[in-house]
């Protein structure tokens, strides 16, 4: 075991390679921790888990599709923000979800259970998966989320 | 208290911890009836980001503006006068190399190697390592004379040698710091302690870069160790962070995860950037944090990324013939991979290129920190690929208008390093800030000079002494730079790379 071979996510966010001890972490914002925090399966699974839990408490017990979708939303949001989204957050998280929604859909998500709710075609909760998905991502690259 | 009652299915503790997570600007937002984002909100409205430095420039003729749109923080200005360097490769060859073995011809110190070092030497002086009284050492390795310049040089770096005539050497470099870190932290940041920006940041801060699609300081590690100063020598200090330097890997891809999720299509990034960017910016209206439109900068920066950045790093798009000439080797993590990575992204626009080589600490403590085996194979590393880099850059035009620099933090003693009193196998050199030798070539810098002089012994500068402020200043006037004049205000002063002290620009060595 190299014990100086740190993990690669950390190091983008310039923690210490461990050989030296560190007085102070510095301030640090790159473009390549975005890509970290978008792309990096630890994350990209981490937003699909998100929405998987999403679908979990909040799918099966409502059946009104609309007020359910609101209530998905906002859950979502408040298990990342650890606060109530507003109404603005809320309106552009609805706006995301249904262009994915719309969006033509590419290879299947595979991992997560997704159990269908009654009434609802597989299709239409695969893109209703996606979009949460996809909220999920947009949740946890927000600078309220990565900023404590 | 909301629509989700989650203290019903959570543990206490865990509530308690999501109480914490909730910030200050929280508390002000909701306790005080949102006086908080009030007052933020009108420091936003008359501060936005990048012009909050700018605008308080516009009422003083003591600072240059560098008012830009705040999305799109490093677009590239105009110098603030007529520039000889357009972009700057800084090779820094981290442990400090000793130019007694490379640059620094001593006859004297030959004709008394072996000698007690004069106690004259030593009086008042600090030293890392050596006590008592240490022996004069001469030079390790032979040195000869070429070239129409007369430059003497060791014959370890033989391929360099071929560029001696376009090389402009300082041999009478000076620091106050005698340890690795903070003297290499005051050669990149002007300043020994941690928190200031480097000279990079300063110069994309004031420049910005000409290719959106990269980052505009890049740095890049030959494998090994860090250098001791840490990821702070490239940071952006009191700047925003959008002008820190971006470290991309040595070996395996240089930058990870520049690919989608396979189930996302670049329509659904685009997307998933809209929205994010859309939050953030409601974010920073209610709060007013300039780093969260640095977050949007940079997340637009990686959505970029993704197109350009893989062919920028990428060594198999050149050929065999030009590898092998820098001695550059697919899939290895080495100072000769990353000179010619350097001039792919010098090619491509990038205004600060930073290459950290390692190891040069010879103290002769052991065979890796010595002058007879770790110097020796540190030579090899960095002689060919830095003179391939000078080659290709000549041949394609780019030395006219790039600025290479080559040195370390600081200089190596005249006497043979003894730790505790012992004379070990191995041949070594203490830290000598005293004195120490860099070189430069390029844009704007006479070729074929040397400035300055140490004494017979190569101890101490006896004319014409330069300080690492006085470096920097050169090296921003080269960029069009009045290093006055670039400065931002933090803590009540006009912060400048020069510090306040008095610095120079050295006007002896500029074409």
């Amino acid at each position: 075991v190299k014990r100086t071979s740190g993990y690669p996510s950390f190091l983008i966010f310039d923690g210490s390679d461990r050989a030296t001890s560190l007085a102070r972490r510095i301030p640090t914002n790159t473009p390549l921790q975005a890509l970290v925090t978008l792309n990096d399966p630890v994350y990209d699974e981490a937003a699909q888990a998100l929405a998987a839990r999403v679908t979990k408490d909040i799918g099966g017990k409502v059946s009104d599709t609309e007020n359910a979708l609101d209530l998905k939303l906002a859950y979502e949001a408040r298990l990342v923000l650890s606060r109530d989204a507003t109404p603005q957050e809320l309106s552009v998280l609805r706006g995301l979800y249904e262009m994915t929604t719309k969006a033509p859909t590419g290879p299947v998500l595979t991992r997560a259970s997704m159990k269908s709710s009654a009434g609802v075609s597989v299709g239409s909760a695969q893109r209703d998966f996606k979009a949460l998905k996809a909220v999920a991502s947009v949740l946890l690259n927000m600078d309220a989320a990565l900023t404590r | 208290m909301s629509k989700f009652d989650l203290s019903s299915d959570l543990h206490p503790e865990r509530r308690l911890s999501a109480l914490q997570a909730q910030t200050r600007r929280h508390f002000l937002q909701s306790a005080a009836g949102g006086i908080g984002s009030l007052f933020f909100g009108t420091m936003a409205a008359s501060h936005p980001l990048i012009a909050s430095a700018s605008e308080i420039a516009k009422s003083s003729s003591e600072r240059i503006d560098v008012t830009r749109d705040a999305r799109n923080p490093l677009g590239a200005l105009p110098p603030q006068f007529a520039a000889r360097a357009k972009r700057v490769i800084y090779l820094h060859m981290a442990g400090a190399p000793s130019q007694l073995e490379l640059f620094e011809y001593k006859p004297d110190l030959i004709r008394l190697d072996g000698q007690d070092c004069p106690a004259s030497l030593l009086a008042g002086k600090r030293f890392a390592f050596i006590t008592g009284v240490p022996k004069l050492m001469g030079p390790q390795y032979p040195f000869h004379q070429t070239g129409a310049s007369g430059h003497w040089i060791s014959d370890r770096l033989p391929h360099l040698e071929k560029h001696l005539d376009e090389l402009c050497f300082i041999k009478s470099m000076r620091t106050d710091q005698f340890n690795h870190a903070p003297a290499q932290l005051l050669v990149q940041t002007g300043n020994p302690r941690l928190g200031y920006p480097s000279l990079g940041s300063w110069v994309v801060y004031g420049l910005g870069t000409e290719n959106q699609n990269l980052p505009g300081f890049i740095v890049l590690i030959s494998g090994g160790n860090m250098p001791d100063g840490g990821k702070q020598l490239w940071g952006s200090g009191f700047l925003p962070s959008v002008y820190q330097g971006v470290q991309c890997r040595s070996h395996g891809e240089p930058v990870l995860y520049l690919n989608s999720p396979s189930d996302v299509s670049v329509q659904q990034r685009r997307n998933v950037l809209d929205a994010i960017d859309e939050l953030n910016q409601q974010n920073y209206a209610s709060f007013g944090n300039p780093e969260t439109v640095t977050r949007v900068a940079q997340y637009e920066m990686s959505f970029r990324m993704q197109m350009d950045a893989t062919d920028a790093m990428d060594i198999h798009n050149e050929s065999e013939t030009v590898r092998t000439k820098y001695g550059a080797k697919i899939g290895e993590a080495s100072f000769a991979n990353n000179c010619l990575v350097a001039r792919r992204l010098a090619e491509r626009g990038v205004r600060f290129i930073q290459l950290y080589h390692w190891g040069w600490d010879s103290h002769g403590s052991n065979a890796a920190d010595s002058l007879n085996v770790g110097f020796v194979k540190r030579c090899l590393e960095v002689d060919q690929p830095i003179a391939a880099l000078l080659t290709e850059l000549k041949e394609r035009g780019m030395l006219e208008d790039t600025l290479l620099v080559w040195g370390g933090e600081f200089g190596r003693t005249s006497m043979r390093e003894n730790r505790s009193g012992q004379v070990t196998q191995f041949t070594g050199r203490d830290h000598n800030p005293g004195a120490f030798t860099i070189w430069m070539a390029g844009a704007g810098v006479k070729p074929g000079i040397t400035h300055g002089q140490t004494d017979e012994l190569g101890y101490e500068v006896v004319q014409s002494p330069v300080e690492i402020r006085d470096l920097h200043a050169t090296i921003l006037y080269l960029l069009g730079f009045d290093h006055h004049k670039l400065n931002y205000p933090f803590q009540g002063l006009d912060q400048k790379l020069t510090s306040v002290k008095s610095s120079r620009v050295v006007a002896e060595i500029l074409a």
